[in-house]
């Protein structure tokens, strides 16, 4: 186990180097000239090729992309050809409202989720589980986008209940966090739903049944307990989709987190941004995966890995 | 957004290990009789097929029963809420909703549906290969896949599409490329399974060539994950084209593709809220039939989870 | 020496009579007893500014946020007058190449410094010593920055330049300790002598600034002024409906309509110095060989098929001004020219004559954001009726810069659907790089490949001009010239429309509308 989770871990290296390769090479393919751009449309010849020498776009990109990687060693992602910040520190500043979506996301959707998985299971085949199963298909197949618009169209613009915009008050949540956790919510109650039923059928839940023990308790103390471990991986899975769910999210209600940061930067061309930025998505996306592929190992002993 | 590949590519395994032997020994005919009628009860997945088919007549057709142009302008009348004239309103060129809806039904399930195919014959093919022959094809395609699978799908979308430039083609490489793996993945598990399996192992022994041996005993063997997989890629494959048409990394937006008429209408919020509710609809309703089919399709197929 | 102010009277009054005419905020029936909930000013801007350093190249969004923390010698009110600031005045030498500022006394930067004759000179030397900067663009003419004395400052240019006190008021002052501290410094605080003073700020998302106490002169009377970036336009209305801003720019003229009957809310409405067209490049080949854009009468049949009043209305809900020459009349200079009145029977005569009266196939480029899209689809509409038909390339505007930036013999531009506006209201920059012989891409962005000597001399000799009337008759002939040849299809030119809650005091303006936040406060 533990040798299986250092060969992983060791792994990650190779990948995210070529990840690198491939976020820098094809970044530098995005049609476009950073410098123009920056020094803006009334800027001379001279001033955008004193931008681009600042900036080191004007060396070869083999020489800027190992340029780039032996500042990354150091832990320095270069400099934002935007607002001349360091990389790092930008993406700190906006991680923190993509977390807080993140959360936001989660800290309702998997309750619900569940709790409807779960209910369906036990009505298995009777009308409040097909109102359950549809309720969360619709939810999955429901664009964030639309739902989010429509949010501010009518609490904010029309009622004037939520705020259309910023994450300032706890009322700033409601509609981002509608949008964030619709998905994982449908996708959690379908998977608690089959997880339980499968559960069931296993041997020590007849066994308990068999035994004459009350169904509440079959339910929630064998078949419930048992499912919610395989209910927390696919959990763990949903949040790197929630990395993506942020991009719309943010863009709709105009929050300054990773998502829009990426948006941005792709419209001013601010490549060590934009590389940063999705190489701190895959790595976070690729750790995530590994940890749940471990928390299956842990608490599902019959896995093995090799 | 949230029919992450890691989700299907989950769900798929469970019932590939009940399915496969069964399915080589049944009779043909029989099989699909009896696939008709369990299909036939469940009465969502009915549903949902009857929207698809609808929607498919409309792509033929659409432009040819449109009751106007739907590119024609009508500058007084710009903006005009649903009427008897206008079922759907106008938008901010006076142009009339419902048939530009109509219209570019083609164009938003053509880019979907195209690029799943693609992404799916070539994840197919990739997935058969990397199965069967292991060793170095199996490392490079899984490796690939891995670096692809790194990013939430809609990032890795965006990603490419700022590379490409947006527009309708970049939007169906964007799609097809992050549909490819988790096929690739899906049909390497299937094609190992099959190969382990009995009557291929006899197959082998008999002195079958390797092409004959792959595409004539063991594709077939995994058509029903393969048919599964792909129903419910096309669900997200919409809601990614039309998130990135969306965020203006799409279509253009004078094309009727319905994410570039919901992003168009953003602006216009305030005063002409039809314009986000009804395409925005539209596209709910079209991911929602497709999910529900696919799900039909899911539950007809694997007797397991019901 | 003699006192500048003669000169400049009559350069104000040439072109103040079309300033003045401007519609301003209009205040009746609407609820000027409202109290503000706190003293919390909020902005709800478009987009984020790109850098906080004033010297470095950015958007206008930087411009707005910066300018409350920085100030120049000199500035424009929104008579399109030219005042003193951190001068309290100046005078010119005769030959009209010294300027000599005396300064205001007892003002400090931000972070403790004295302002003097010494930060002028050090601002300049920044400027010599880093090419990135947009101080390229003012100081290029410059041949010497002294400090006669503590509180006197002579800038010595190169040759006489009627555009130096333009540019002057974009001339930031900026601390010297600051500078040599370097960007990363400045993106993170502020050093000028402003009303305000940066405290927080993060990027994307708002930046916060606090009212300076220890101001010079009359300042704002809110705590805080933060600059909120809201891109979405519902957003930031609903922001302004709800209270959650104060004041929303820009307003979509799409929007109006709506919010104009609301009590609360006072919409402002100027002529901009926003000017849109379409470049026509005159050396633009058909695949049998003919240069259609070559020929003067098809550029005028375009302009002749082209209503800018429906453009007006159409795109901008009427919130746009027609084309009576070719930049704005809210800059110096500015002479009205006799209109292309819509005439489609002319249009076509004049295709027929020149030989086209088939039409072409022909492409425009055009940034992918919804207003200039619509712009660029109205274009195409109105050829449409002389058989020229437009195909329309959208590209994000960074993409498009890379196009645009083409040389002749490598160019794919046909068509450009763009906009230009001279942040110091001058002519010369309304024109020089856009329309010079000399400034065909990559070094300017004449994109019709225009090349028309008697109007490059014009503009050339007016530069070095001192007398006001001749500088008025050398631009007026170049308006008249480029208004005759028409190397673009004229549009017309949109108005600002910012929008703000009616217990906001205190603003006050420069010339097209843009909102100086010196005196801003809210009725508590």
């Amino acid at each position: 186990m533990s040798r299986y989770f250092i060969k992983r871990l060791l792994q990650i290296i190779p990948l995210m180097l070529i990840i690198s390769i491939f976020v820098f090479f094809f970044i530098h393919m995005i049609p476009g000239d950073p410098a123009k751009t920056l020094a803006g449309v009334e800027a001379s010849v001279e001033e955008v090729e004193a931008i681009r020498e600042e900036f080191g776009l004007n060396k070869p990109i083999i020489v800027q992309y190992f340029d780039y990687m032996k500042n990354l060693l150091h832990g320095d992602m270069g400099r934002s050809l935007k607002s001349n910040l360091p990389v790092t520190e930008m993406i700190a500043s906006r991680m923190q409202y993509t977390l807080r979506l993140v959360f936001a996301g989660i800290l309702w959707a998997p309750v619900l989720g569940i709790f409807i998985g779960v209910i369906c299971a036990i009505y298995r085949g009777r009308a409040l589980d097909h109102a359950g199963m549809l309720f969360a298909i619709t939810g999955l197949s429901a664009p964030g986008f639309w739902l989010g618009l429509m949010g501010i169209e009518i609490f904010a613009v029309r009622l004037g209940w939520l705020p259309s915009a910023g994450l300032d008050t706890w009322k700033g949540y409601v509609l981002p966090s509608l949008v964030m956790g619709t998905g994982i919510m449908a996708v959690l109650a379908r998977y608690s739903r089959s997880s339980m039923l499968e559960t069931l059928r296993e041997d020590y839940v007849r066994t308990a049944r068999a035994k004459g023990q009350k169904e509440f308790i079959v339910m929630f103390s064998h078949a419930f307990k048992n499912s919610l471990i395989q209910v927390v991986t696919i959990l763990g899975l949903q949040i790197g989709g929630l990395l993506s769910g942020s991009v719309i999210t943010e863009t709709i209600f105009s929050i300054p987190g990773m998502g829009r940061l990426l948006i941005d930067s792709i419209f001013y061309r601010d490549y060590p941004v934009i590389q940063g930025l999705l190489m701190i998505f895959a790595l976070q996306y690729v750790l995530i995966n590994l940890i749940v592929d471990m928390l299956y190992g842990v608490i599902n002993p019959k896995i093995r890995y090799d | 957004m949230s029919n992450t590949p890691k989700e299907q590519e989950k769900s798929n395994l469970s019932f590939e290990e009940n399915y496969i032997d069964e399915n080589i020994i049944a009779d043909k005919s029989s099989r699909t009789k009896e696939f008709i009628k369990k299909f036939m009860k469940r009465k969502t997945a009915v549903a949902g097929l009857a929207v698809i088919v609808i929607l498919v007549i409309i792509a033929i057709i659409g432009e040819y029963i449109a009751p106007y142009d739907p590119a024609a302008y009508d500058y007084d009348n710009m903006l005009a809420g649903p009427s008897a004239a206008h079922w759907f309103g106008t938008d901010h060129y006076g142009r009339d909703i419902f048939s530009r809806i109509l219209a570019g039904t083609r164009l938003t399930l053509g880019v979907s549906l195209s690029s799943v195919i693609v992404g799916a014959a070539l994840g197919t093919v990739l997935g058969l290969l990397a199965g069967y022959y292991g060793g170095v094809i199996e490392m490079l395609v899984m490796r690939s896949s891995d670096v692809l699978f790194s990013f939430p799908d809609i990032l890795l979308a965006i990603a490419i599409v700022a590379i490409l430039g947006p527009g309708i083609i970049n939007v169906f490489i964007a799609v097809m490329v992050f549909t490819v793996p988790s096929f690739a993945r899906i049909m390497r598990s299937s094609t190992l399974a099959v190969k382990s399996s009995l009557y291929v192992e006899v197959a082998q022994s008999l002195g079958c060539k390797d092409g004959r041996l792959l595409f004539v005993h063991i594709f077939p063997g995994t058509i029903q994950s393969l048919i599964v997989n792909f129903t419910m890629r096309i669900g997200s494959a919409i809601m990614a084209a039309s998130s990135l048409s969306f965020l203006g990394f799409g279509a253009n937006v004078t094309d009727p593709e319905w994410g570039a008429m919901l992003s168009q209408s953003r602006s216009y919020l305030n005063v002409a809220p039809h314009m986000v509710y009804l395409p925005g609809l539209v596209i709910f309703i079209t991911v929602l039939a497709f999910n529900l089919f696919g799900d039909g399709l899911r539950d007809t197929l694997d007797p397991k989870i019901k | 020496m003699k006192k500048i102010t003669a000169i400049l009277l009559t350069g104000i009054m040439m072109f103040s009579l079309a300033a003045t005419a401007n519609a301003s905020s209009k205040t009746d029936g609407k609820d000027m007893e409202a109290k503000a909930p706190d003293n919390d000013m909020v902005v709800a801007l478009q987009a984020d500014a790109t850098h906080l350093d004033p010297h470095v190249s950015s958007n206008g969004y930087s411009n707005t946020i910066t300018n409350s923390m920085y100030e120049t010698l000199l500035t424009f009110n929104e008579n399109s007058e030219v005042v003193p600031l951190l001068a309290k005045d100046w005078s010119v030498s005769d030959d009209g190449l010294s300027y000599t500022f005396n300064l205001n006394e007892g003002i400090t930067f931000h972070d403790g410094e004295a302002f003097n004759a010494e930060s002028v000179v050090a601002v300049y030397e920044r400027g010599l010593a880093d090419e990135s900067l947009t101080l390229q663009r003012t100081i290029s003419a410059w041949e010497s920055v002294t400090a006669d004395d503590e509180y006197v400052v002579t800038i010595k240019l190169k040759e006489p330049n009627n555009t130096f006190i333009n540019k002057i008021t974009q001339f930031r002052i900026v601390s010297k300790a600051a500078m040599d501290q370097g960007k990363d410094y400045l993106a993170k605080n502020s050093a000028g002598t402003g009303p305000f003073i940066l405290e927080d700020r993060v990027d994307g998302g708002y930046t916060k600034l606090v009212r300076n106490e220890n101001y010079w002169q009359d300042g704002p009377t809110v705590d805080s002024l933060t600059f909120q970036v809201v891109p979405e336009d519902g957003a930031r209305i609903a922001m302004l409906q709800t209270g959650e801003a104060d004041i929303i720019m820009p307003l979509p003229a799409m929007d109006v309509e709506r919010i104009q009957d609301d009590p609360t809310i006072i919409i402002d409405n100027n002529p901009s110095i926003t000017y849109r067209y379409v470049t026509l490049n005159t050396e633009m080949e058909l695949p049998d060989g003919r240069k259609p854009f070559a020929d003067k009468r098809v550029r005028q049949a375009l302009n002749y098929a082209f209503d800018s009043e429906a453009y007006a209305k159409v795109v901008f809900s009427g919130y746009a001004v027609e084309p009576t020459s070719i930049y704005s009349q809210n800059i110096m200079y500015f002479s009205p020219q006799t209109p292309y009145k819509p005439d489609i029977e002319k249009a076509k005569s004049l295709m027929a004559e020149a030989g086209f009266e088939d039409g072409f196939d022909v492409s425009i480029i055009v940034d992918n954001t919804s207003i200039e899209m619509k712009g660029a689809e109205f274009v195409k509409q109105q050829l449409a009726q002389i058989n020229v038909n437009v195909e329309l390339l959208a590209n994000e505007s960074t993409a498009n810069a890379e196009l645009t930036s083409a040389p002749l013999e490598e160019t794919t531009v046909q068509m450009w659907y763009v906009n230009w506006g001279s942040g110091s209201y001058e002519a010369d920059g309304s024109m020089r790089s856009i329309l010079h012989g000399e400034k065909f891409p990559p070094s300017g962005y004449n994109t019709a490949f225009w090349n028309n000597e008697e109007f490059n001399t014009l503009l050339d000799d007016a530069l070095k001009m001192t007398d006001t009337d001749e500088i008025a008759d050398a631009y007026a002939k170049a308006q008249a010239i480029a208004w005759e040849e028409c190397p673009w299809i004229f549009l017309g030119n949109d108005n600002a429309l910012n929008a703000y809650k009616s217990y906001v005091t205190g603003i006050s303006y420069k010339p097209a509308g843009e909102i100086v936040f010196t005196t801003i406060g809210l009725n508590l």
